[in-house]
């Protein structure tokens, strides 16, 4: 690295530097001189100038070429962290490709399933509906099933009951045959023992007779005598005579092996009634375990009972309708109501257009009974025109016929003057025009005021039926809401009384699903108990001694008996009343003990009642607990006791104060005061 | 929750909520009894509870009886399963109930402070603040004597009735009974005290001594 400035920078300060001094040195220099920089390089340089410039130029150049080469290595390097970079991200990139790749078909994947799982989840749906039909036509059946099967159960178990307790009866009256046989078999079986010992011996006997005779048959044999032969008699009979006794124990003997057979079928009997009795009893277990079921059946009931009163509170109580035939009847109602609603809704638009029509009908018929006022006003007017222009018409007519008369008159003087006939005509003549012009003015002035009056009424009409139909309007909008509200409030009130009938039937169901417990053992029961006991006693007593003659002397039993349960309720008294006054001794104890603590810190003094009525005072300060004071408040004596003769200070102590307190003063608050206060101090003296 | 499985925080607030109530019973129905002399004061002694001088009975019997009745209860209370404990007080020449004290229980949920802006954290009550309520009902129950009829020493006795569930696992020693309720009797409510998990209302009903 030629051009790195740590190599060639030093060179340049040994080479050039050293000789004429780098600027460090300068400074130095101009230090030591005090003069300008610029001027004492100049007059110090001189010469080397020119080099000095070659040598910065040189190693400008030198830091240049180092930058250059830097910036070269920089390019390069970052040449290399881009390519890299450009490596990566192409990296990244095909990755990013290959995870748009593996999205996309994981989109496409997921459709697909989404697609599938929606099939799926149609046909389930349709199964399901399916399902949930066929699952409700299940619970039904088995409601029904539960129910035949409750039935059956109470059956059964009356049954059973019935039967458990006939077999019981049997088995009681069975244990009893068996006892009476066991006795009897005992019995029997010792009689047999005793009898095959009699037996035996009788046969050992007869063997014995049966040698004898033998014996005395050969003795018959060899010597024959009348004495012998009336022994042999008796023997003989004897011996027939035990044969014959033989066979009756024979005969007992098989009527008694008889009675043993019959004993053994007994004992069979009883086997087989103690295997019944087992099977019983697993019967009955089956029954504790259907009570459980029964239990729990219950439970469910209760909550069937539950959801049925849920329903029934939509009904009247009185209502015995079953919930199936409820919703079908609710559907039919449903339906029935939609309809009526349509014919409702359909009547209702009738209404109101007819509503519109009665309006607008109403309105036409103000407007023309104004029109009609108006044309009846118009007709008066009219009227009284035409009056006038009758009465002007007939002042005309009469007018006219003067003038007839006049003119007749005339004609018969215009005979006598043509020319003033002439004027006279031609002024007739402009009488009648005026009058003529006068009526055409009259007649056309009515038309004018009729039509005049027609405008204005008009205008006025406009307004009117514009404020009737504002009117009017607002009217059928009032009508509305207020039917509006009147629906709105009658549902309200329905509901309300529904939800009273919910509120009733839960009070109910709470009521019934809760459980009032007390302890079986508690004072109230075991009071009553008591008194119930004496009653029964009292009751029994009184019925013993109304049935017992008056001629008995003895005493019924049960008097005894109720005496002696007063006894015992006498003596929970007694333990009661023992029990109290224990405890006011404790109590009375404790108070004492606080009292003669509170005297024995207050006053220094530990007080003993002793049973002999004195009081016996120990001081706080004696060291000796013998040393005490005896007080008879009754026989007003003091007396000091002594334990030994070290105390005799405590006794001179007492001696002086008794002289002086007691004895002088007679206070003896004032002397125990005084002993408590001498005791103190000689005990503080002794502990100095 | 399975038997075996570790207790929940919730859980065991619910023990010891229900062990708060079963001892507030104990000690509410041992004042009863000693306020309204069904048994004599001697028969109790002095024990600091709630801060208060509380009396509680020496007797062994009523103690036992209380005891057994106290054990049972503290399980159906920390299983939901009573809704009122009644402490009837029955005359023992006529077996009139003259009065009833009524214990209403129920499950409660924690009041949810009520910052806006923040989410809603429940309110947890504290030992002192159950005390302090605890108190007011006692003191409450020890004035309940200025108005409630007297009763003579000796003629009354009591009862404790709990209304349970039907569904509750009941021992032998319990049986049913009929809710001894006073009809036309005057009620009185009192306050009420609240643990995080439960809340005791007190109620008492009397017959008037004119009727």
């Amino acid at each position: 690295m030629d051009s790195s400035p740590f190599i060639d920078n030093p060179a340049n300060k040994s080479g050039g530097g050293s000789r004429y001094g780098s600027p460090f040195r300068r400074i130095s220099f101009n230090s030591v001189n005090g003069l300008g920089s610029d001027a004492g390089t100049a007059v110090v340089g001189g010469s080397g100038n020119d080099q000095n410039k070659v040598d910065e130029l040189k190693s400008e150049v030198n830091s240049l070429n180092f930058v250059v080469s830097d910036l070269r290595n920089q390019i390069e390097l970052n040449k290399i962290e881009s390519e890299q970079k450009v490596n990566d991200l192409m990296k990244e990139l095909s990755q990013q490709h290959l995870k748009n790749d593996n999205l996309s078909s994981d989109q496409v994947f997921i459709y697909n399933q989404n697609k599938e799982l929606n099939s799926k989840l149609a046909h389930i749906q349709e199964n399901f509906t399916g399902e949930r039909s066929k699952y409700e036509n299940e619970i039904k059946d088995l409601k029904n099933e539960l129910f035949q099967f409750k039935k059956q159960y109470d059956e059964v178990q009356t049954e059973s009951k019935y039967k458990f307790s006939q077999m019981e009866q049997e088995q009681h009256n069975n244990e009893l045959q068996i006892q009476n046989l066991n006795t009897l078999n005992s019995n029997i079986s010792d009689e047999l023992t005793a009898k095959d010992e009699m037996i035996r011996k009788l046969k050992l006997k007869m063997n014995e007779q049966m040698s004898t005779i033998e014996k005395l048959n050969s003795d018959l044999m060899s010597i024959p005598s009348k004495d012998e032969i009336a022994s042999v008699q008796t023997i003989n009979k004897q011996l027939s005579e035990q044969v014959t006794y033989i066979q009756e124990l024979e005969l007992k003997n098989l009527t008694q092996a008889e009675q043993i057979k019959k004993l053994t079928l007994n004992k069979q009997n009883t086997e087989i009634l103690k295997e019944e009795k087992a099977a019983l009893t697993k019967k009955l277990t089956k029954i504790d375990e259907l009570n459980d079921t029964i239990n729990d059946l219950n439970l469910q009931l209760l909550n069937l009972q539950q959801e049925n009163a849920k329903w029934k509170v939509y009904l009247n109580e009185e209502d015995d309708v079953k919930i199936e035939e409820f919703v079908k009847n609710y559907a039919l109602l449903k339906e029935e109501n939609i309809l009526l609603q349509n014919n409702f809704n359909q009547t209702e638009n009738e209404l109101k257009n007819s509503k519109n029509l009665y309006n607008e009908l109403f309105i036409t018929h103000e407007s023309l009974s104004k029109n009609f006022n108006t044309l009846s006003k118009n007709y008066e007017n009219i009227g009284k025109l035409n009056n006038e222009l009758e009465q002007q018409k007939s002042l005309a007519f009469e007018e006219s016929n003067f003038l007839r008369e006049q003119l007749k008159n005339l004609d018969q003087e215009l005979s006598l003057n043509e020319d003033d006939k002439n004027k006279y005509i031609q002024n007739l003549e402009g009488l009648v025009d005026e009058y003529k012009t006068k009526i055409d003015d009259l007649t056309k002035k009515i038309p004018k005021e009729v039509s005049n009056k027609r405008q204005r009424t008009e205008e006025d009409e406009a307004k009117d039926e514009d404020t009737t139909r504002n009117f009017q309007k607002s009217v059928s909008r009032l009508e509305d809401e207020n039917f509006n509200l009147n629906n709105k409030i009658s549902k309200l009130l329905n509901e309300n009384s529904v939800l009273i009938k919910k509120l009733q039937s839960l009070e109910e169901i709470k009521e019934k699903k809760v459980r009032i417990l007390q302890l079986r053992n508690n004072p109230f029961l075991n009071d009553q108990f008591v008194k119930k006991e004496l009653l029964e006693a009292l009751t029994k007593e009184n019925n013993d001694l109304l049935q017992k003659t008056p001629l008995g002397e003895t005493i019924p039993k049960s008097l005894y008996e109720r005496s002696q349960l007063e006894n015992q309720g006498l003596d929970r008294k007694i333990n009661e009343l023992n029990k109290r006054i224990q405890r006011l001794r404790e109590i009375f104890s404790a108070k004492s003990l606080e009292f003669i603590d509170a005297v024995y810190s207050l006053l220094g003094f530990k007080l003993e009642f002793l049973p002999s009525n004195k009081i016996k005072l120990i001081s706080k300060y004696t060291k000796n607990d013998k040393n005490c004071l005896l007080i008879d408040p009754v026989k007003q004596t003091f007396k000091t006791s002594k334990h030994n003769d070290e105390d005799d200070v405590f006794f001179q102590i007492c001696d002086n104060l008794i002289d002086f307190w007691i004895k002088e003063k007679n206070d003896i608050p004032c002397f125990l005061a005084a002993l408590t206060l001498e005791l103190f101090e000689k005990n503080q003296s002794t502990d100095q | 929750m399975s038997p075996d499985s570790a207790p929940t925080r919730s859980n065991v607030a619910l023990r010891g909520s229900s062990q708060i109530v079963s001892e507030f019973f104990e000690y509410s129905i041992n004042s009863i009894l000693y306020q309204r002399g069904i048994y004599p004061p001697e028969d109790f002694q002095i024990v600091k509870k709630y801060g208060l001088n509380m009396l509680i009975t020496n007797d062994e019997d009523i103690k036992a009886y209380v005891r057994k009745i106290m054990n049972q209860l503290h399980r159906w209370v920390s299983h939901d399963k009573i809704s009122k404990l009644i402490v009837a007080i029955i005359s023992k020449d006529s077996g009139d109930v003259v009065e009833r004290w009524q214990f209403d229980l129920e499950i409660s949920t924690p009041k949810e402070s009520e910052d806006k802006g923040t989410s809603t954290i429940p309110l947890q009550k504290t030992k002192e603040d159950i005390q302090k309520e605890i108190q007011a009902i006692i003191r409450q129950i020890t004035a309940s004597v200025t108005f409630l009829p007297t009763l003579e020493t000796g003629d009354y006795t009591f009862n404790v009735l709990v209304y349970a569930d039907a569904n509750a696992k009941v021992p032998s020693e319990w049986i049913d009974s009929d809710s001894k309720e006073i009809q036309n009797g005057e009620k009185v409510k009192f306050k009420s005290f609240s643990t995080n998990s439960h809340k005791v209302d007190t109620l008492v009903s009397y017959k008037l001594n004119n009727e």
